[in-house]
């Protein structure tokens, strides 16, 4: 029953999200969330169905369906660099280089750990999902630091979903890795850290994907010879003023 | 263990970035006028003011009390030593922000470069780190041992920081008015520039 209720309520709060996202247009600024969002409540209502009339086959299914959320989260991670850093070329260097280096290890594992041995399917899959959300983690926190390194504003939007995915990717690893440390013990733990974190991710999506509330521009334009430019106005006001302070003791 | 100590610390630390990143206030000028004034004032102060071996060696050598030793007071000795202490870690204190701001300056600026060069940022970004924590440790050691715990570190810190301070002097050249060698060599009899 009270998994049910989880169930439904994550499913309630995911079409709320995708609700304002059609009504605000937000798809439009966030595509690949969007993309997301479809992908996970779509899995979601496919499981369900799944669950009542196929039981059978629902292991199966339940992990291509996280594989494929997987997957999408790295699509948020890419749109979270390419929108945060839009307006900061200088720092969107610095966080491209870290998405490549992220990108180039998953794929680096994903040759070595799963072509070689395509039996793996659904039962080494908790393990893969583990390695793959770890190297999320990685991601997003190398994105963080160059954030608040270059104290760059996000906006609420973004930050909204930096947030709620860090806190379910966060949660997920650390889920994951005493997992594997306590064993079947820790399934009981396991099947209440997982879905309340995601409840909360999902309430951070609601309220701060509400409306459309991008960041501010910065205030001096991405030019930065116009900070030069105003400084040279500047001096050229003082000595304007000290040429005419001159010019009166000149002329007593 | 080993494996669960990994995941454990790149899940908290993942979660510590997150409330890092909800505290810090964002920056929004990037190399205004005022701005580029501030920060060569920052810096000039920074290598004129604080930074000089002299100074520093006037703070943390023993000089100064080993003259007071020879007064033989123990009460003017302890005196001494409190004040010393004050003026060491208000000098620390000074060092700190004013380093701090001009990596906030610094970062305002270079986060708009388009020809951003990694290495060159990557490189100062660990001296900024090695500075704050150079300045922190220092800090403890003058709270916790008195004026001169650690004089060699001093130094350090203070050789580490106009290391700092030269790079961001590059940037920051344009500020400083070149003098026309024409102009520089017509002094007068007084050696007062024309």
């Amino acid at each position: 029953m009270g998994t049910s209720l989880l169930w439904i309520a994550g499913v309630a709060l995911e079409s709320v999200i995708l609700l304002r996202f059609l009504k605000r247009r937000l798809y439009a600024h966030y595509p690949f969330f969007f993309a997301y969002l479809v992908v996970v409540w779509s899995g979601e209502i496919a499981l369900w169905l799944i669950y009542r009339y196929h039981f059978a086959s629902y292991s199966r299914f339940f992990w291509a369906d996280q594989f494929l959320a997987l997957l999408a989260g790295f699509g948020v991670l890419f749109e979270i660099v390419r929108k945060s850093f839009q307006r900061y070329p200088g720092a969107r260097t610095f966080a491209t280089s870290v998405l490549a280096v992220m990108f180039a290890i998953l794929c680096g594992y994903f040759v070595f750990q799963l072509l070689p041995s395509s039996v793996i399917v659904h039962e080494g899959f908790s393990d893969l999902e583990r390695d793959f959300r770890a190297i999320q983690a990685l991601t997003l926190g190398g994105v963080l630091v160059v954030i608040s390194y270059y104290r760059i504003e996000v906006g609420r939007n973004l930050f909204g979903i930096i947030a709620g995915l860090g806190l379910y990717v966060g949660s997920t690893v650390l889920s994951h890795g005493l997992k594997s440390y306590v064993g079947p013990a820790f399934n009981a733990a396991w099947s209440v850290i997982q879905p309340y974190t995601y409840l909360i991710s999902l309430l951070i999506w609601v309220f701060t994907l509400w409306s459309y509330a991008p960041a501010a521009d910065p205030k001096i334009p991405p030019d930065i010879d116009d900070g030069y430019g105003a400084f040279a106005r500047q001096t050229q006001h003082t000595l304007g003023t000290l040429k005419a302070a001159v010019s009166r003791a000149d002329r007593p | 263990m080993m494996q669960l100590v990994i995941f454990l610390a790149l899940a908290v630390g993942l979660l510590v970035l997150l409330l890092m990143a909800m505290r810090r206030q964002p920056s929004h000028a990037a190399g205004s006028a005022g701005e580029l004034v501030t920060a060569k004032k920052t810096l000039e102060s920074l290598q004129l003011g604080l930074l000089p071996a002299e100074l520093v060696d006037q703070i943390f050598g023993e000089r100064d009390l080993t003259y007071v030793g020879t007064i033989g007071s123990n009460e003017i000795r302890s005196l001494f030593l409190s004040e010393r202490k004050r003026l060491a870690l208000t000098w620390i204190r000074r060092v700190r922000e004013q380093v701090r701001a001009l990596k906030d300056f610094h970062v305002s600026r270079s986060r708009m470069f388009t020809q951003m060069s990694r290495w060159r940022e990557l490189s100062l970004a660990f001296d900024f780190a090695g500075l704050e924590g150079r300045c922190r440790v220092l800090q403890l050691l003058l709270l916790w041992r008195g004026p001169y715990a650690a004089p060699g570190f001093a130094r350090r810190t203070a050789a580490t920081a106009g290391r700092v301070c030269s790079t961001l002097d590059q940037s920051l050249a344009f500020l400083t008015p070149s003098i026309p060698v024409s102009l520089a060599s017509e002094s007068d009899a007084d050696g007062s520039m024309v």
